[in-house]
């Protein structure tokens, strides 16, 4: 006993986890149960607040800083600020402190905002009004308030505040419909169920009569799943037991619709709610510039901290020589001295320094300590000294750059959509250049690849295939012309057969009419048909329905369990619906059973071919599978009809059957499937049908071209993975050629899933040596590429941890074989699994930058999973586009985003970050200007205006994303030559002054400038000249690197270095009166009066750029990446057209052009010229045209 | 209707800007380093090199020079100057030597020290600023140890510069012959920079210098007070001393040369220093082997690009000469490129 309650205790504690407790009992309006009841352990449920802000107005100030100082570079400024604040250094605090203090306050604004933004919507949420049932008088209350137990009532339109037990509607029959659009992303209408028991009270005294209790499961993340029961106690009797299953919950965020109220009662509230369990908490995203950013500052860390440590020992060999310790003119003061042998207090008796000294040599003041104590003071100034190293302002640079920067995609005109009116939002500006990084692209399909817009294309009935005349705008025609017969005309059995089909698919779905009853009255008159509004869980079934209308028969309503049809001669034909068999996943197909007018009863089947044929004994199998076949390859969603007739006992024993099974309290959805398995047999197929769901706009050129930039594309949805399939091909996600390889439920079945993984990965692994190579290319036809369909079922098998712990096994092999296939198509996904797809990936052993577009809500896991989420502003709410990193409003956009501004974007932050690391190197005045203003302007410019390649040519060509993939830019290769060009560079200047000074007499003369100036050059000068040449240096080296040079460039760059130069002289020509030293008075000014300071600066100049430049045309001659190659293409194409850009074509197209070497020279010969040209055109294309051979040739 | 117009409405307002900048397409010029670009760039950049090294190198040659290290040769003096203890005793050296060639043109005196360390960080910083223009004698701030002196006076100038000033004195005479030596006639005015000598010093303003200093101290090595370091001269004194004001002018390395005096040239030296026998008599003061370092006196003519030294004109002919290879080597690789190029588009 005492187990258990600590059981429940440690339960309840470590709620959240899943199936801790195993059930919750609610009372239903807070009502007690008779006595007698079971007895249960009272729960605390969490009140229905949600929470999703970061900060509270109280521990903003301490969680930020402590946020933001976990940033190393914040950190090791402030320990620098820290160290200068406490010990004598030539820097002046405060040199190193205003930035600092600047980066962090502007950070922290920015993040205030942001969680103020938060905390507004979630108050908004929080607060908005709740109708709910109290002591059967319908109160209002705020949001937040509710509590499990409450009953609540919800009016059309209106969102459910938590997860409900549906109790009653308004409809008659106990329905009502919902949209979960922004929970899973189906926007189609589902239907609920009222609990059998209770949809008689409709009104709110009834509904407070109500006594009941409902047991139901813990909350937990899957939509689709719910588990519980309700206990109905009505007077005296014992309770009513009634099972509940998912259809009887509704679900927060889903709306209502078509429904004037329900009544609910909350089971989930808050956090707990499926909604909210489906949602990660939104990390903080890096980018992996911005990682490979901090390892090299770690680096440079590093390099300080040895050279601080090299100095401290120097400065002690130095001393050891008491001559040069303190030399007869350079005396110590006497507490410099007593510091020496005593503290390190320093002579003002720096209070801080005193108290620091006290706490750390509180416990004696032994000898050793004290020296140890001294050196290391000695060390932390020298690390203050060179902490220019580090430079501070790179940070508020790429905050800058990023920021503005990300403007640009808001901007862009060719993202903005005309249709919905809608541009591009951005919605974090620190991930612009991981746009340049993307090896991954995740894709939702409904609403990204496609419109989630049905269109009923064809149907075959017996082999005979009927196409409706395209029929816009909504127009009927006339019932004869509707159709078009391909093949012979039918006989008259045929024509049985025919009108047999036509009914089967008015009759064989779940779809409602709804009834717009304060619309014009007389609209159910049967010629305006049309005007009825289906509404369906379903959208293929709408587009059967009102395609079969077309094709003259028109279901009407659903009416007192009688279906109703209009016929081709407008006479109304009832059928009685005895059962439907609804649809579900496993099984792929659903079924009716009707009585007609006639008493005949037909049970009518329509489902997938896979699911249908097997159960087939009569019919026209062939002819139909083919057609079928030929659908589903030019991307159609197909579905077969089949029926059959039921003499009256049969249906007897299937009524029994399905009872059985549906009042099971256990197992019941097995049961029923069972049942179903029995009763859905021998059956006589009639037809097959066509829908296609439309893509959207240039989806297939997306992809393709995202195919060939080396980007390797999954698709990851909730549907069927036969539509899915159909809708890869479509958008050439799958070609002809690929070899489909499944990893599904059904297969698993069949094998074990051990077997079946290393069989895939042996088909796989096959063709991997020669893949390695060319999977990239995606476009020669010879070769064999491998497309990956996996469900959600299996996927969870490959995740789930086995028993013997050796759980990384199978995903191992998973991943081997993602990673060898050139698309994966993932079905029947639910939100929280797409989301470990990513995870998976993204934690494999290449860390590959992952990229999760999506359109609705149930994408959302995803796209805060995968390092850049994406949007698409969709017609399904704005779930995703809100918790995205970038949205836009059609997926065709992503092309430009990843591959123009993305590439861009890389480009231009890598060059920044490499020109910070580089150009770091006096009068304390000089050294905050040098970063901040004298060379950060240009290269903040640079970084926002640089293109190093036109747009147009990017987008022309997407083979030269790879140029930058996998950080490209920012490797240590790079990292290293830009560190050694910065050292060398440092040298030059140094020892080129030095020896200047040393060696030649830098003097100018008097007699060629003015006449008394035979001036010595003092240690000002001599500063001021390296610092010359180096803020010339430094800005030269940029516009080197400039492709690109707009007005503005120019102006930057040259108008810096005349800053640099205006400044000097200001600074150095006045006296300033605030400034208690002249130091640099006039030293800018006679180092210019001097000739030889002249040639010097010249020279350093030069010697400091020339092995840059070398570097660059070398290279550029010799191992010519892509992207150069295009660069200077277009030059030669301006030039020489005809030949050359042929040439250029071919070259940067063609896979071996990002390898040099021996394949370039070898393989352009044996390479048929422009092979995938005929390729990309026999493919069947519904969509998009030949843009695959567009993309190729640009200039033919 | 209204409502389509209405759409088209908001459709505009949310419409970026169709300007050039927002859409980055802002009128470029694209530098593109096409071959002949480069190699002419690379060509020009060498032969400016090279023209400029060869001129300074020919310029740096017409350039006289001579400098004679005198601690060794003065080495009683250096060993007397060892001991603090002597400091009044006078010790003079005389340094004979013979200039075979005439130097023509302005000739300079500079001394120069080896191993005088003017760049250490507690060095530089000693020195009072407000004290040298002159406002406020008292103000030491940051010139301790020689901010006052034993009797609590504060010291003028202050700090470890002024206090360690070169307080040698160089005379170099002329041997005509055995028996006639004349001084050859320097001026110790215009050595310092202008803005130096008029602007960043100046005296305290009262009637004659002595009682302006009054109540402070001389800095505790000097052996005359800040208004007596020029008897012949007395504008030439207190803070306005050229010799001072070089001195305050700290250099950059332990290795430095500083302007002592300029030629005076007048009667026998009107075109320069003429070929013959001289002799620097340099009464010794400054103690250098206390910190082993060293000190000698340099001669020297000067022309537009400054001192004797080949190292700036050699780095530019070697600048120039890599960069000439550099271009060559590039032009080989280009061609033979180009080669294979065309033999590509004629298969």
């Amino acid at each position: 006993m005492d187990c258990s309650l600590v059981r429940t205790l440690v339960h309840r504690y470590c709620a959240g986890e899943e199936n801790c407790v195993d059930s919750r009992t609610i009372y239903v309006g807070h009502r007690e149960p008779p006595p007698g009841a079971e007895a249960y352990i009272p729960q605390r449920h969490p009140d229905n607040r949600i929470v999703s802000s970061k900060y509270t107005f109280w521990n903003f100030i301490p969680k930020n800083l402590f946020e933001q100082f976990r940033r190393i570079a914040n950190f090791y400024f402030l320990i620098i600020f820290l160290v200068q604040l406490i010990i004598d250094t030539p820097t002046s605090p405060v040199t190193s402190g205003l930035p600092l203090f600047f980066v962090i306050t502007v950070t922290a604004i920015k993040q205030g905002y942001e969680d103020w933004l938060r905390h507004k919507a979630d108050n908004a949420m929080n607060q908005c009004p709740v109708h709910f049932i109290q002591h059967g008088k319908l109160v209002r209350k705020q949001s937040r308030k509710l509590r499990v137990g409450d009953i609540v009532m919800v009016k059309e339109d209106e969102t459910f505040p938590c997860d409900l037990i549906f109790l009653s509607s308004s409809r008659g029959d106990g329905t009502c419909h919902v949209t979960t659009a922004s929970l899973d992303g189906e926007s189609s209408h589902k239907t609920h169920y009222a609990v059998q028991d209770t949809k008689g009270f409709h009104t709110e005294e009834d509904i407070d009569g109500l006594h009941a209790t409902i047991e139901c499961e813990q909350p937990q993340p899957d939509l689709y799943k719910f588990v519980g029961r309700i206990n109905v106690y009505s007077d005296r009797n014992d309770p009513v037991v009634r099972p509940l299953g998912s259809e009887n919950l509704l679900l927060r965020g889903a709306t209502l619709k078509n429904t004037e109220k329900i009544f609910g009662v909350a089971i989930y509230t808050g956090m707990e709610t499926k909604m909210a369990l489906n949602y990660q908490s939104k990390s903080q995203k890096r980018s992996a510039v911005e990682k490979s950013m901090n390892v090299f500052l770690i680096v440079y860390l590093c390099i300080l901290v040895s050279k601080a440590l090299i100095n401290t020992i120097l400065k002690y060999v130095w001393q050891s020589e008491p001559f040069r310790d303190e030399p007869w003119y350079n005396h110590k003061t006497e507490s410099e001295r007593q510091r020496n042998l005593i503290t390190l207090a320093r002579p003002e008796g720096n209070a801080k320094c005193q108290i620091f000294v006290v706490l750390v040599m509180g416990r004696g003041n032994h000898a050793g300590l004290s020296q140890f104590l001294r050196a290391f003071t000695d060390f932390l100034a020298f690390m203050v000294l060179f902490n220019y190293i580090i430079p501070v302002s790179m940070y508020v640079t790429v905050e800058m750059q990023k920021f503005l920067g990300s403007y640009f995609i808001t901007w862009d005109e060719d993202m903005f959509d005309e249709d919905t009116g809608e541009g591009p939002l951005v919605n974090t500006s620190d991930l612009n250049e991981e746009l340049g990084q993307v090896e991954y692209v995740f894709t939702d399909k409904t609403g990204t690849l496609t419109e989630n817009n049905m269109e009923f294309k064809e149907c075959c009935i017996e082999g005979h295939v009927y196409v409706p005349h395209a029929v816009c705008n909504g127009q009927v025609l006339p019932n004869a012309s509707g159709i078009d017969m391909i093949d012979s005309s039918p006989g008259a059995g045929a024509r049985e057969r025919e009108e047999l089909f036509f009914r089967a698919l008015c009759l064989c779905h779940t779809i409602q009419v709804k009834d717009d009853d304060d619309v014009d009255g007389p609209r159910k008159s049967p010629d305006s048909g049309k005007s009825c509004v289906y509404i369906s869980s379903s959208p293929d079934e709408v587009a059967l329905v009102e395609g079969i209308q077309r094709l003259g028969f028109t279901y009407l309503r659903l009416k007192e369990n009688y279906m109703e049809i209009l016929n081709r001669e407008n006479g109304v034909e009832r059928f009685e619906l005895l059962e439907i068999l609804s649809f579900d996943s496993v099984r792929r197909r659903m079924s009716v059973i009707v009585r007609s007018a006639t008493g005949e009863i037909y049970l009518f089947c329509k489902g997938a071919d896979s699911s249908i044929f097997p159960r087939v004994i009569e019919g026209k199998v062939d002819q139909i599978r083919s057609r079928v076949e030929r659908n589903a390859v030019e991307g159609l969603r197909t579905l077969c009809v089949a029926y059959k007739r039921l003499i009256p006992e049969e249906y007897e024993g299937v009524c029994t059957l399905l009872q059985a099974a549906k009042v099971a309290l256990q197992d019941r959805e097995k049961k029923l499937a069972e049942a179903y398995e029995q009763i859905e047999k021998d059956l006589i197929l009639l037809g097959a049908t066509a829908v296609e769901d439309r893509l959207q706009e240039k989806a297939a050129d997306t992809i393709e071209a995202l195919q060939k930039a080396g980007i390797k594309v999954w698709v990851l949805t909730g549907d069927k993975m036969e539509t899915a399939a159909a809708t890869c091909y479509a958008c050439k996600l799958f070609r002809r050629n690929t070899q489909l390889l499944e990893l599904t439920t059904k297969k698993i079945e069949e094998q074990s899933l051990h077997d079946v993984l290393f069989e895939l990965s042996k088909t796989v692994l096959r063709h991997s040596g020669s893949l390695t190579r060319d999977n990239f290319s995606g476009l020669s036809a010879d070769m064999q590429d491998h497309g990956l369909i996996i469900d959600g079922a299996a996927l969870s098998l490959i995740m789930k941890p086995r028993e013997d712990g050796s759980c990384g096994n199978y995903r191992e092999l998973f991943l081997e074989i993602c990673r060898n296939c050139s698309a994966v198509l993932c079905c029947r996904m639910a939100p929280l699994q797409k989301a470990q797809i990513v995870k998976l990936i993204k934690l494999s052993k290449e860390h590959p930058i992952t990229l999760a577009i999506g359109d609705g809500a149930n994408d959302v896991s995803m796209i805060l999973e995968a390092h850049v989420g994406i949007g698409v502003i969709g017609k399904e709410g704005r779930q995703a586009a809100r918790n995205s990193d970038y949205a836009i409003p059609k997926f065709k956009h992503l092309k430009k985003m990843l591959l123009v501004h993305g590439h861009l974007y890389y480009i231009r932050i890598s060059e920044l970050v490499q020109y910070f690391f580089y150009k770091t190197l006096y009068d304390t005045a000089y050294l905050t200007l040098y970063n901040i203003s004298f060379t950060s302007l240009p290269i903040l410019l640079y970084s926002l205006m640089e293109q190093h390649v036109s747009i147009d040519t990017l987008r022309r060509d997407p083979s030269l994303y790879r140029d930058i993939a996998k950080n490209a830019l920012l490797r240590w290769r790079v990292f290293i030559y830009w560190t050694f060009l910065g050292v060398f560079d440092a040298l030059v200047f140094f020892f080129g002054a030095y020896f200047m000074f040393e060696n030649t007499t830098v003097t100018s003369n008097g007699q060629i400038m003015t006449t008394n100036t035979h001036m010595i050059f003092g240690n000002w000068t001599f500063g001021t000249l390296v610092f010359t040449v180096m803020v010339f240096t430094v800005t030269l080296k940029l516009a080197l690197d400039t492709h690109y040079w707009t007005w503005i460039n120019h102006f930057v760059i040259w108008g810096s270095l005349l800053f640099y130069v205006v400044f000097s002289l200001l600074w150095g020509g006045i006296i300033w009166p605030f400034l208690s030293y002249q130091r640099m008075y006039f030293v800018f000014i006679q180092m210019l009066s001097s000739g030889p300071a002249w040639l010097v600066i010249i020279l350093l100049i030069t010697v400091s750029l020339l092995p840059d430049v070398l570097k660059k045309v070398l290279c550029r001659q010799l191992w010519p990446s892509a992207t150069e190659k295009v660069q200077s293409t277009r030059v030669h194409g301006q030039s020489r057209l005809p030949e050359l850009t042929l040439l250029a074509c071919r070259r940067s197209s063609s896979p071996w052009a990002t390898w040099p070497g021996p394949h370039a020279k070898q393989e352009p010969l044996s390479w048929p010229p422009l092979s995938s040209l005929p390729h990309s055109h026999s493919v069947p294309v519904p969509h998009g045209g030949t843009t695959g051979g567009q993309a190729i040739s640009p200039d033919l | 209707m209204t409502k389509m117009k209405k759409t088209s409405q908001i459709c505009q307002s949310k419409l970026p800007d169709n300007t050039a900048l927002k859409q980055q397409q802002l009128p470029a010029y694209r530098l593109q380093l096409s071959a002949t670009g480069v190699l002419s760039g690379f060509f020009a950049t060498g032969a400016f090199c090279l023209g400029v090294g060869i001129i300074l190198i020919l310029s740096a040659k017409s350039i006289k020079e001579i400098e004679i290290k005198y601690t060794k040769i003065c080495a009683n003096c250096a060993e007397l100057r060892e001991d603090a203890i002597n400091f009044d005793k006078e010790c003079t050296c005389s340094i004979p030597f013979y200039l075979s060639e005439t130097m023509q043109g302005n000739v300079y005196l500079y001394y120069k020290l080896y191993g005088f360390y003017q760049n250490l960080y507690r060095y530089i910083l000693s020195r009072s600023n407000s004290q040298l223009v002159g406002t406020d004698l008292k103000d030491v701030g940051n010139c301790a140890p020689f901010s006052k002196s034993h009797n609590g006076t504060p010291i003028a100038p202050c700090g470890a510069i002024a206090n360690s000033i070169f307080n040698d004195t160089i005379i170099l005479s002329y041997n005509l012959n055995s028996s006639i030596h004349m001084e050859v006639p320097m001026l110790r005015s215009g050595i310092t920079w202008w803005t130096d000598k008029y602007v960043k010093f100046r005296n305290p303003s009262a009637i004659n210098l002595s009682s302006a200093f009054t109540g402070t101290a001389k800095p505790p090595y000097w052996s005359k007070p800040v208004y007596e370091l020029d008897l012949e001269d007395t504008e030439n004194n207190g803070f306005l001393n050229d010799d001072f004001i070089v001195w305050m002018r700290t250099a950059a390395f332990p290795t430095f040369k500083k302007l002592y005096r300029r030629l005076n040239r007048v009667q026998y030296f009107i075109e320069g220093l003429p070929a013959g026998n001289y002799s620097f008599n340099i009464t010794y003061n400054f103690p250098v082997t206390r910190f082993k370092g060293e000190k000698s006196v340099v001669l020297s003519t000067l022309t537009w690009s400054g001192g004797s030294s080949l190292f700036l004109g050699l780095t530019y002919t070697v600048t120039g000469a890599v960069t000439w290879l550099a271009a060559f080597s590039m032009m080989a690789i280009h061609l033979m490129l180009k080669e294979k190029r065309t033999l590509f588009i004629q298969r």
